[in-house]
């Protein structure tokens, strides 16, 4: 190590500062976003169900995931700039205000909540025709976001569930929807919480003078109840977060439970959230997903479509990114607005 | 004389202390040279995850790199020790470490080989789930 040290010292000293220089654009973190594209997963190596396990399916159904980098590298905004399918902005909005770390959370949140919702949308749809089939679940109330000025910041995680807060003239308030209602008299109330290891705890919120709130913001989810629900199912752990697979999740749950195959033979992809009734949400990041799905040459890629005449329609975005990258939609890009137009279009190519 | 590439023959020339400290030497100088260029190859995968299985076997490659710097820097800091010494003591070195440190690099290689494979065709679909 010494001598090696003293042969190389002039070289060492020579290029301490370009190399301190060149760890510099690949460590510092700047205020950007970058989405590219990113591949396909396929349902079934995420949500595996116990039922119809002698049934063949010829295709595959995936959920398409990008890459979102929050504060990039200089280096990797530098990178992005190269590559045709990269899109970089500045971050605006709570993504400012979020750690990383925080923006991650809350992805696995939406990831976790949508998978729910996927089970129970296709489990309500299967059950119509099959009697076998039971569903429960049970509704949480979770935070779902955290303001800069929320007491107790670090205690209150994302995920957490809302238990309770102590009201006005000591009323316990149990529904999210009564909290306005009944936190008007005094500054502060004691909220009790649930942590994600099932244990309860109470901290007291302040309101901020500025904004009158106390700085926590709650969404009401459906959790599937595992004990009652049949079939049994298992969830595999993910890398990837965000709610965007909930069509392709809810689609390829449904093609599990029924005997018919919807794929036929197909390599099927898409995007879009799913809500508890069965309508399909815009989502983010639609350049790369296209170009995800042509990359990865799918043969049908189901896009949100709810109202032709918006300008940031899925669809009519993905319509644009195709005539830009000169990709032809059709046939393969397929508009959608529910759940049930996605079925009746599969049903309708046996 | 006939040199030796066994490891029996580097002991001759060096004493294990030896031996350790310019591996940790050639460790230390070659992670410093690599470090860099393996955050590089990570950023890269970040952004280009669409060419994943190109970044993996350029990962795969530039761990070769790696290797081969390891070995040079350690052979260079025995080659050095001895130098050293050699001004202290009349001594010669018996050991053919070129040819030894060559064959040592490539069963190494040839383990990161198999187990950049195994990580393309079995953990990267695993772990993207």
């Amino acid at each position: 190590m010494k001598q090696l040290t003293e042969h190389y010292w002039k070289y060492l000293v020579v290029l301490f500062l370009p190399y301190l220089f060149f760890l510099f654009l690949l460590v510092y973190p700047i205020q950007f976003y970058l989405y590219s594209p990113g591949g396909l997963t396929e349902v079934e190596n995420l949500i595996e169900i116990d039922y119809n396990n002698d049934k063949i399916t010829e295709g595959t159904i995936s959920t398409t995931y990008i890459v979102s980098i929050k504060r990039p590298t200089y280096f990797q905004f530098l990178l992005g700039s190269f590559s045709p399918y990269t899109s970089m902005n500045a971050l605006s909005g709570s993504s400012l205000v979020y750690t990383n770390e925080e923006i991650a959370q809350i992805s696995y949140l939406d990831k976790a909540t949508s998978v729910d919702a996927s089970i129970i949308v296709a489990y309500m749809k299967a059950a119509e025709n099959n009697s076998e089939i039971v569903i429960d679940y049970v509704v949480k109330t979770m935070v779902y976001g955290k303001a800069e000025y929320l007491d107790h910041y670090d205690e209150i995680a994302f995920g957490d569930e809302f238990v309770s807060v102590i009201g006005d003239g000591d009323f316990m308030v149990t529904d999210s929807v009564d909290i306005s209602a009944y936190t008007v008299d005094d500054e502060e109330y004691d909220w009790t919480f649930k942590n994600s290891d099932g244990e309860t705890y109470t901290v007291t919120l302040s309101k901020d003078p500025d904004f009158d709130k106390f700085g926590v913001t709650l969404k009401t989810y459906y959790i599937v109840d595992e004990e009652t629900t049949f079939p049994k199912f298992s969830i595999a752990n993910t890398n990837i977060g965000g709610p965007s697979g909930g069509l392709l999740q809810t689609l390829s749950v449904y093609n599990m439970l029924i005997d018919e195959d919807l794929t036929h033979g197909l390599k099927i992809a898409g995007t879009g959230t799913i809500a508890y009734d069965g309508s399909v949400g815009y989502i983010g990041g639609v350049e790369q997903k296209v170009v995800t799905a042509y990359l990865n040459k799918v043969d049908l890629f189901f896009m949100p479509s709810l109202d032709e005449d918006y300008y940031y329609d899925n669809y009519q975005e993905a319509l644009r990114v195709c005539e830009e990258y000169g990709f032809n939609p059709e046939g393969w890009i397929i508009p959608v607005s529910s759940f049930d137009e996605a079925i009746a279009y599969l049903e309708g190519l046996a | 004389m006939m040199k030796s590439d066994s490891w029996k023959s580097l002991k001759q020339d060096f004493t294990k202390r030896q031996i350790a400290d310019a591996f940790f030497g050639g460790l230390f100088y070659a992670t410093l040279f690599y470090a860099p260029f393996a955050i590089l190859l990570i950023e890269m995968v970040t952004v280009y995850m669409y060419l994943l299985t190109l970044f993996m076997i350029l990962i795969i490659i530039s761990l070769f790199v790696y290797m081969l710097a390891l070995h040079y820097f350690w052979r260079k800091s025995l080659m050095l020790k001895k130098a050293e010494e050699a001004e202290e003591k009349d001594r010669i070195i018996i050991s053919d470490i070129k040819k030894l440190f060559l064959r040592n690099m490539l069963i190494v290689d040839g383990i990161i080989l198999i187990m950049g494979i195994v990580f393309i065709l079995v953990f990267v679909p695993i772990l993207w789930v």
